[in-house]
């Protein structure tokens, strides 16, 4: 499991970024793990929905919608999720520990809200992004794969 | 500033109009097809000169079919230029009908839009095509008493001479708006790097065009099982472009129309009035006098429309809620296609690190952050 290095933004430059740019429901830090809880409306028309991002030591965020809770409908699966329905918003090397979080990982989760909202009206993801399907038992859901680094380690 | 929600709307009904819109080739090739038959006409028909041109709703730019599934329905005129006391309307139809025929004939074949067939109707002939239209050719002669444009045009039961002028009509209507057309015409141009003249009225379509198209379409659903209440195009085009006062949004501006077309509605003694523009003496509305039931069902659809946009406004479901709402009123398929290329046009502005955010997390062209580039991951 890759572990944060030197070159990585600290906990507390992160924390203090996302303060700066999107208010939090609830946020905590400790020294090991980053939490923030907030609100993403990605259309005027959309539900402001909570969504939770967690930031540790393995170096990767981690992000969930916890309300209103996501809906496949009459569909088998979501479009772009890992296991536990965590976002999927980047493929592997688009994101590393150098990056704010306000500036990347928040904005594409509700980047990604819009398109399921457009998905769940036209059954089509017209957010982009790959297909990818590598053996890996991480590969729960709508063939959403487990970031390759994770697996390999 | 205008309202971010009635920007959203607005965005998703233009988007269903402009796909139930004509496409400019397909409209290149109409405008084609009228020149050549009036050429055919002139030329194979001995008597006297033949002007074939568009009227209704491709004249005015408001043509919108029901469904993506749907053939346009389009209008023609094929004027006789002969005195009405040379012929009758039994032989003009029948003229025109023997020339169709011939000049299918002549010019049928595979092209993208050859003609295939001509088929008889009460007062005209529809010409099919290979391509998804169908064009109705009204024979005519011109009216001696209304010149330069004014014509006769047989009645249903080929018995009565109707006065009409298509002509001046879309002249009344164009004028409303000639200051958006030469914006709407100065656009394209620029978007092309052509000159403003290489630019045809026909190219282009104004807020006018659109709040047109979009009441029309309404229309259609709204009436779909009680065809007998529907209000005529011709009837609805008027009172759009008299209640029509610009606006920021295609939202705004129906809301607008909406609002104000009943004040539009006069009455005299009993019978509601609606004036042709530009033959006073002809009431859109003759049908209303007959029975008063007409006039509650239009007011009733006023109303609806009214409703339907400010309930879609008020929503906080999402898009997929937004749709939903839509698609009784404007088409299903195309409100479907709209919010899809809604996505595709988003996920394009975000590669070309146009797409902003606002600090509530909704996406668009206001904001204070660009998204990042980035590829959502997984199929």
């Amino acid at each position: 499991m890759p572990r944060r290095g030197p070159r990585d933004l600290t906990l507390v430059q992160q924390a203090i970024a996302i303060r700066a740019k999107w208010p939090a429901e609830h946020a905590s830090l400790s020294h090991s793990v980053l939490r923030w809880e907030g609100r993403l409306q990605p259309t005027p028309l959309s539900p402001p929905y909570k969504v939770l991002v967690v930031y540790g030591m393995d170096a990767r965020p981690f992000v969930w919608v916890l309300d209103p809770p996501l809906d496949a409908g009459h569909r088998e699966r979501l479009p772009h999720v890992y296991s536990e329905d965590r976002l999927c918003l980047y493929t592997p090397g688009e994101w590393n520990g150098s990056m704010f979080i306000a500036t990347t990982i928040i904005p594409w989760a509700a980047e990604w809200l819009f398109h399921y909202e457009v998905w769940k009206a036209t059954d089509r993801w017209t957010g982009g992004g790959h297909v990818y399907a590598p053996p890996d038992d991480d590969l729960l859901s709508f063939g959403c794969a487990a970031p390759k680094w994770r697996s390999d380690r | 500033m205008p309202d971010p929600a009635e920007e959203l709307i607005a965005e998703l009904l233009l988007g269903a109009v402009e796909l139930l819109d004509l496409p400019a080739e397909l409209q290149e090739a109409a405008n084609a097809v009228y020149d050549d038959v009036g050429l055919w006409m002139s030329r194979s028909l001995e008597q006297g000169k033949w002007h074939v041109y568009a009227q209704g709703s491709m004249r005015l730019g408001t043509v919108v079919r029901p469904s993506v599934d749907d053939e346009y329905d389009i209008d023609a005129v094929a004027e006789w230029a002969v005195d009405k006391e040379a012929t009758s309307q039994d032989e003009l139809k029948k003229t025109v009908g023997e020339a169709l025929r011939s000049y299918v004939e002549a010019r049928g074949g595979d092209g993208p839009l050859s003609p295939t067939r001509c088929d008889e109707s009460s007062r005209c002939w529809t010409l099919r095509f290979t391509g998804p239209l169908h064009m109705d050719v009204l024979p005519a002669i011109p009216d001696t008493k209304a010149p330069p444009t004014g014509i006769l045009l047989p009645d249903r039961e080929m018995f009565r001479w109707q006065h009409s002028d298509p002509t001046a009509y879309s002249d009344w209507f164009f004028d409303r708006m000639a200051r958006d057309v030469l914006e709407e015409r100065k656009i394209v141009a620029k978007q092309a790097q052509v000159n403003i003249d290489d630019v045809p009225t026909w190219r282009v379509r104004t807020a006018l065009q659109r709040v047109v198209q979009a009441v029309k379409l309404h229309r259609t659903y709204y009436f779909a099982e009680t065809p007998e209440h529907r209000p005529p195009s011709i009837l609805l085009t008027t009172l759009v472009a008299q209640a029509y006062r610009g606006g920021s949004s295609l939202f705004g501006a129906l809301m607008d129309v909406a609002a104000n077309i009943p004040s539009f509605l006069q009455k005299e003694g009993n019978v509601y009035v609606v004036k042709n523009p530009i033959q006073p003496e002809e009431n859109f509305a003759d049908l209303w006098g007959k029975e008063p039931v007409h006039v509650e069902m239009f007011l009733q659809w006023l109303a609806d429309l009214q409703r339907t946009l400010e309930e879609t406004k008020g929503t906080t479901l999402g898009l997929n809620d937004v749709v939903k709402r839509l698609a009784p009123g404007f088409g299903e398929r195309a409100m479907l296609k709209s919010a899809q290329r809604l996505g595709e046009s988003r996920a394009r502005a975000r590669t070309a690190g146009q797409l902003m955010v606002t600090g509530m997390g909704s996406l668009g062209t206001a904001g204070s952050l660009a998204v990042k580039d980035h590829t959502f991951h997984g199929a």
